[in-house]
């Protein structure tokens, strides 16, 4: 199963800070960190002052594989996704 | 005992440990200190750890929880989908295979004392050579039993009995001795003969897993470097909970890890201050849930369970209300709930309700709480207490921080008068909590407040000066002086430095230090306390060594197989890291998040059943027809209200849906939801005659408590552990159909 905590390697990202010219700035977030807690949700929420029912950041709770007998070792995988807007 | 309560008492050594069991632990979503708990977790334990690139967490928990997908995130974890209740077998079962292959540490385990515990350069040991005697009651063998002077154990070397306190070397491990035709057995035999009782393959069976399971895991806990088990309220809150988290702790004292650097912990002792008072009253009698007494009836047996003082910490709440509706041991006058909600959140909580709606059983009722819930909108009178940002108080915290620490809290909002220091809250019609229970001391005439409350000189009139007098002794001093380092920190703080956390005194390994700690300690593998503690309800000796066992009714029975095939699901709960059991669903914003629950259910379940997400089942268990029946009357005229999803005869439908993160046979509901106070419109509540504000999305979603079974013997309660009084959470069998 392929994971998709790797898909940002480490050199890649030091290559892009030695780049001459004018930055892009992009947000990285460790997903192998990231438990899917929500709190940055609400800290947005906060920030912005957002209604209910208005989220700039969601967390999306990935759920890949398949578990249905017990008799078997389970292959199941569950990723959290911060979505920041950006902003 | 030397092993720390059950609960909450210990975790593991993150940053050092290299092999970690969750057991029923919900790590990173759920648990005391959850946020510290995660960060030591995923960036202690697997970044910064110098095992990181080793290190496996293996996550035992029938719902992949969201510590299970941290733990599997890399590839290297794993999760072992238990079946609820079958703790016990995979535990002992674990202990059979370490036992049997020789993965426990030999040398630790057979050292009889102090003595040579220091000569070997060991901080603690073990009970495993002391002998226990084999008839009931059994007891340790002591020295005035052989003749050989005062001693409380007896331990044998080269199988000639021997004063524990005078051995100079190590003690006979699995040995017994015959005294008077009576064998006295070593407790490490005790507890291979308890582990040899059944086969890896009949627990792997028992709990559903594949086979060879436990020998993997137990083959590579004991070859890890730095393994430890640890535990939530998974395996204790269950009628075999005493004995599932005493095997827990046992499994940690066979690879001697406890209180080791790496190991499992039972962190630092905390600061600690004092208001001296010399007239301090204690409480006296029995209490209403008969726990920490023995039975003091007449009779044989008892009619109610009673749960020892040794096993049982705090209190038995179920075992409260249904006491409170028979009368037992004594009638109720008032009540006075503080900052619990136990009509939303006790399993079985029908018991609850009912109780709270008899005006025969319960006539004066008043609850101090911040959150309006359940159990405040039954009460007659409602305190409202401030929230926690206008509260003085202080806390200590739990492992893993290995250091000495104590916070302090004062209000960020609201004001003291200065000469009084008297809280005006945010809001005139609150009053912090610990005001309201000073004011009520005061006017029933307690000695230790008022004027002069706390010795000549120092009064305690509100939590101000309470704390204030706290703050200045002990490990305390100065106050709650606005300028002193205690309030300006925040709290009080040892230098965490690695050097004050662990200690090279010892040539076997580094520990923990355990700064203010007893550190010198005996660790106890069997429970000669629990092992001279009569069951009430049969007369019996309770067992001092962990069992296999399922779920077991007051009087230590395993329900009838035939429930099990009429109630073939299994009920369970979960928990979301952005929501607390019971206060938060009024928080719209966080509510927002996940608008509704669901009941959870395997993909395989939901194909038998015929259905997908977002269908609808009706489920029923054992005992919820009870609903119908008298012994619910009063919560029966408002069961439509509170659950508009009861459909009558113990039947509730539910929306289901399907995901593989619940393990087949399990009905799961986020215990969030379906609230019927908090401001859900589901359970109206007046006050002063007029009906409050209310919002549906707080109500949103289903509650699962009614469903919970009652215990087959005593009808009215929730299943509870006999020895360690906890419900069982989970588990109750369940009939699921498609509607
Ligand atoms: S990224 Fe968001 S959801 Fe993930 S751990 Fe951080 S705050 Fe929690």
């Amino acid at each position: 199963m392929s994971e998709l905590g790797t898909f940002v390697p480490d050199e890649v990202l030091e290559a892009s800070f030695k780049k001459p010219g004018p930055k892009q700035y992009t947000l990285w977030v460790d997903l192998e960190y990231c438990v899917g807690c929500h709190a940055c949700t609400m800290a947005c929420k906060g920030e912005n002052n957002t209604p209910v029912g208005v989220d700039y950041n969601r967390v999306m709770e990935i759920e890949v594989g398949e578990f249905k007998d017990s008799k078997e070792k389970p292959d199941v995988r569950v990723y959290f996704v911060p979505m920041p807007c950006m902003h | 005992m030397n092993l720390p309560p059950y609960e909450i008492g210990s975790y593991t050594d993150y940053e050092y440990c290299d092999y970690l069991i969750s057991m029923g632990s919900n790590i990173t979503a759920a648990d005391y200190p959850m946020q510290t708990r995660a960060r030591y977790l995923q960036k202690f334990g697997k970044r910064l750890n110098p095992d990181a690139k080793n290190f496996k967490h293996v996550v035992i928990d029938p719902r992949f929880t969201n510590g299970a997908a941290k733990a599997t995130h890399n590839g290297v974890g794993e999760w072992v989908p238990l079946k609820p209740t079958t703790d016990a077998y995979f535990m002992l079962g674990m202990i059979r295979w370490m036992i049997e292959n020789n993965g426990y540490k030999r040398e630790y385990l057979t050292i009889p004392n102090e003595k040579v515990a220091k000569k070997k350069g060991y901080r603690n040991w073990t009970d495993m050579t002391y002998l226990v005697g084999t008839t009931k009651p059994m007891k340790y063998l002591t020295g005035k039993d052989v003749g050989l002077g005062q001693s409380d154990f007896v331990v044998l070397i080269n199988g000639q009995p021997k004063m524990f306190q005078e051995a100079d070397g190590f003690a006979d491990l699995d040995a017994s001795y015959v005294l008077n035709g009576v064998e006295y057995k070593t407790v490490f035999r005790l507890l291979r003969e308890r582990a040899q009782e059944h086969t890896l393959a009949e627990s792997e069976a028992v709990c559903d897993i594949p086979a060879g399971t436990i020998a993997r895991i137990a083959q590579e806990f004991s070859s890890a470097k730095h393994p430890a088990i640890e535990m939530f309220r998974g395996p204790v809150q269950q009628s075999n909970g005493w004995y599932n988290g005493q095997a827990l702790c046992i499994i940690n004292m066979l690879v001697d890890n406890i209180d080791r650097k790496g190991g499992f912990i039972s962190g630092h002792k905390n600061y600690w201050g004092d208001v001296k008072a010399n007239n301090k009253r204690k409480p006296s009698g029995v209490r209403a849930d008969t726990a920490k007494a023995a039975y003091q009836g007449k009779k044989p047996t008892a009619t109610r369970p009673w749960y020892s003082g040794y096993a049982v910490p705090r209190g038995v709440t179920p075992n409260f209300f249904s006491n409170v509706r028979m009368g037992y041991p004594y009638k109720n006058k008032a009540y006075l709930n503080y900052y619990n909600d136990p009509a939303y959140t006790m399993p079985y909580n029908q018991e609850t309700i009912e109780a709270l709606l008899d005006v025969k059983a319960m006539p004066l009722t008043f609850s101090i709480d911040a959150y309006m819930g359940e159990t405040s909108a039954l009460c007659d009178y409602v305190l409202p207490d401030t929230d926690y940002l206008e509260r003085v108080g202080g806390f200590k915290t739990y492992p893993p921080i290995k250091t000495q620490v104590f916070g302090v809290r004062m209000p960020v909002v609201g004001s003291f008068d200065p000469k009084t220091h008297e809280y005006k809250a945010i809001r005139p019609d609150t009053k912090m909590g610990d005001d309201i229970l000073i004011t009520l001391a005061k006017e029933c005439g307690l000695p230790t407040f008022g004027k002069d409350g706390g010795g000549p000189g120092v009064n305690i009139n509100n939590s101000w000066e309470f704390w204030n007098e706290f703050y200045s002794h002990k490990d305390f001093k100065g106050g709650l002086d606005p300028k002193g380092s205690l309030v300006k920190l925040g709290g009080k703080f040892q230098n965490p430095a690695p050097k004050y956390q662990y200690t090279k005194n010892y040539s076997s390994g580094e520990y923990t230090s355990f700064p203010g700690g007893r550190q010198v300690r005996v660790l106890f593998t069997y429970l000669e306390k629990v092992a001279t503690y009569k069951n009430a309800m049969t007369g019996n000796y309770m067992d001092g060594l962990p069992m296999y066992r399922t779920i077991v009714d007051c009087k230590e029975q395993p329900l009838d197989p035939a429930i099990y095939k009429e109630y073939p699901m299994q009920l369970h709960t979960n928990k979301e890291p952005f929501h607390t059991q019971s206060r938060t669903m009024n928080n719209l914003w966080l509510a927002s998040i996940k608008p509704q629950n669901y009941a959870e259910i395997n993909p395989a379940d939901a194909e038998k059943l015929g259905v997908k997400t977002g269908d609808w089942v009706k489920v029923k268990s054992p005992s919820s027809e009870q609903l119908d029946s008298d012994m619910y009357k009063n919560f029966h005229k408002h069961i439509k209200d509170y659950y508009p999803n009861y459909l009558g005869k113990g039947w509730f439908k539910f929306q289901v849906r399907a995901t593989s993160r619940i393990r087949p046979g399990l009905f799961s509901v986020c215990q969030s939801y379906g609230r019927f106070g908090a401001g859900s419109p589901k359970g109206k509540w007046h006050m002063n005659g007029k009906e409050q504000p209310s919002d549906e999305r707080v109500g949103a979603g289903f509650h699962i408590n009614p469903l919970y079974m009652a215990d087959p013997v005593l009808k009215n309660m929730v299943l509870v552990d006999p020895v360690g009084g906890a419900t069982q959470s989970f588990g109750t069998p369940l009939r699921v159909e498609k509607i």
